[in-house]
């Protein structure tokens, strides 16, 4: 069973999942509230394409409802140059190789700025997987 | 050297503008260092926050304020694999994982 599947097994008819994902522009990095530099999103975001996908055939089943949709900005704060370069190269994001160098030789904080989107999704009284459940404790009747 | 990812909590308060989490049991997919778990906790019934890396669930549960260690539970588990009962939970979280 995949997670999202065991996700919505996990919640009791009418309850609610809410999923946090990344979602495009690419992230970007300010020092001093001025944007320096820009990283590269796409290898995160087809993963969060992925995942987006997989709730919207859930959604399409009939078995979430979209109720709510909040996009929000959300910031990651570093030390230094170095410190950035190091958690993003250790991450699913990249930055082009050229900005390396200069980025981390940047001896002040820094912060990347990213968007992200939180969705409301009630699970119907009626979804597939509380279908399943009635079948089996039919069954086991 | 280290970095903090939202301290000005933008992530909670977006999770608290769509959902009440007064008196709710929560399940926390993907819940990191517990850095939403404390938030969503201060007002849950309870909350099972579970993430495949043990050095986060060790820090997260570092991390918990001994008033709510009654009502939160961490465990070590990918989705796929964790046991959970079915229709046990009014409200599932997932940050940035499926």
């Amino acid at each position: 069973m995949n997670a999202l599947s065991q996700m919505i097994e996990a919640t009791a008819p009418g309850g609610l999942i809410l999923d946090l994902q990344v979602i495009r522009p690419d992230p970007f990095v300010e020092l001093d509230g001025e944007v320096v530099a820009r990283i590269d999103g796409e290898p995160l975001f087809a993963w969060a394409d992925a995942a987006t996908a997989a709730v919207e055939a859930r959604i399409a089943a009939g078995d979430l409802v979209q109720e709510a949709v909040d996009d929000h900005d959300v910031r990651k704060h570093y030390s230094d140059g170095a410190d950035l370069v190091e958690d993003v190269g250790s991450s699913k994001r990249r930055f082009p190789e050229e900005v390396i160098p200069i980025l981390a030789a940047i001896a002040q904080p820094l912060v990347v700025r990213e968007r992200c989107r939180l969705r409301r999704l009630r699970v119907r009284r009626d979804s597939t997987a509380t279908v399943a459940v009635r079948l089996n404790t039919m069954k086991d009747e | 050297m280290g970095h903090t990812l939202d301290p000005e909590g933008a992530h909670l308060a977006a999770l608290r503008l769509l959902a009440d989490f007064d008196g709710t049991r929560v399940l926390e997919m993907g819940c990191g260092e517990g850095r939403l778990t404390r938030g969503i906790a201060a007002e849950a019934a309870s909350v099972l926050a579970f993430d495949p890396d043990a050095g986060s669930i060790a820090e997260a549960q570092a991390s918990l304020p001994p008033e709510l260690a009654d009502r939160v539970a961490f465990q070590v588990a990918a989705a796929e694999e964790i046991e959970i009962e079915r229709g046990s939970f009014d409200l599932v979280v997932f940050s940035w994982a499926l």
